[in-house]
């Protein structure tokens, strides 16, 4: 995922790892999962860009397909890399919200 | 949509088609999924030429050559009568020395043999500059792999400066004539 983790939360690999984190899943699934819980719609193009990606890093391994949906799951590197990105993104949050207190203090 | 696929490059399409397809034939069809995956097909066909095992699909490489030192010098001499027409011209008429314009222009009547020498300079820059540069490209198993071989040598780029900014002047005087 190095190459988009300037997309942050919205980033597709992101996306992926999170709505794995549950369990495996085929492709439709991420999709619709990934839209229940982010809001944002991802075309198959850029989920299957973004598996390739993670594949290719051994964030997620590939099982055995089921009538030509293939699953997939988070592999021990995957976890590890979204557990990762999800501290970074907390820490983001946190000091997000501290400097906002902040700001709003000194106003009043 | 089964079609879109096409635009993938050999070796995605081994690993990905089957399960590709079948989300394809899961979403219903819309101009923006269209986008997306022709989107997708062409960042993967970038990955594969810039990704390729045993280096990048696309590469440049320089071979000078003798062939191409033979059009560089080729080029020059094809534009010689314009160089010399033009050279008299400007000692005469722009440095005000007597004489040059008026042995050589008489040598230079009007058209077709008048045109023919103004065209020489684009004739002798295609001839020194263009073959230097070569093209190949083949379809391997990783997809399409090509290369850019400039064969160029000091010569052609000497060749190509006289020839193009001999060939601009003619065609800036006949324009602003």
């Amino acid at each position: 995922m190095a190459d988009d983790s300037g997309r942050g939360w919205r980033d597709p690999g992101l996306l992926i790892l999170i709505s794995l984190a549950s369990g495996p899943r085929h492709g439709f699934g991420m999709l619709e999962d990934i839209e229940r819980f982010s809001g944002r719609r991802l075309g198959p193009g850029t989920l299957y860009g973004a598996l390739e990606r993670l594949e290719r890093d051994g964030l997620v391994e590939p099982l055995e397909a089921d009538d030509r949906r293939r699953p997939y799951r988070l592999s021990d590197q995957g976890s590890r890399v979204l557990d990762e990105q999800l501290g970074g993104l907390q820490r983001l949050t946190e000091v997000a919200a501290t400097r906002r207190h902040q700001s709003r203090a000194t106003e009043r | 949509m089964r079609a879109l696929v096409r635009f993938f490059p050999p070796t995605w399409r081994a690993r990905y088609e089957e399960e590709f397809t079948a989300l394809l034939a899961d979403l219903p069809p819309s101009p923006s999924l269209v986008l997306d995956v022709l989107r997708a097909a062409a960042r993967a066909n970038v990955d594969v030429i810039t990704n390729a095992p045993g280096g990048p699909a696309m590469g440049f490489v320089s071979a000078p050559s003798r062939r191409a030192s033979g059009l560089g010098v080729a080029g020059l001499i094809i534009s010689l009568p314009t160089l010399i027409f033009v050279l008299a011209n400007m000692l005469q008429y722009g440095l005000g020395i007597q004489g040059p314009a008026d042995v050589i222009d008489p040598l230079v009547p009007g058209p077709p043999i008048g045109w023919l020498v103004l065209m020489l300079p684009l004739i002798g820059f295609v001839t020194a500059a263009v073959p230097v540069v070569g093209v190949t490209i083949a379809r391997g198993e990783t997809g399409l792999r090509s290369q850019i071989v400039v064969h160029m040598r000091p010569v052609n780029l000497f060749a190509g400066a006289i020839t193009g900014g001999l060939a601009a002047f003619v065609v800036a005087h006949l324009i602003a004539g």
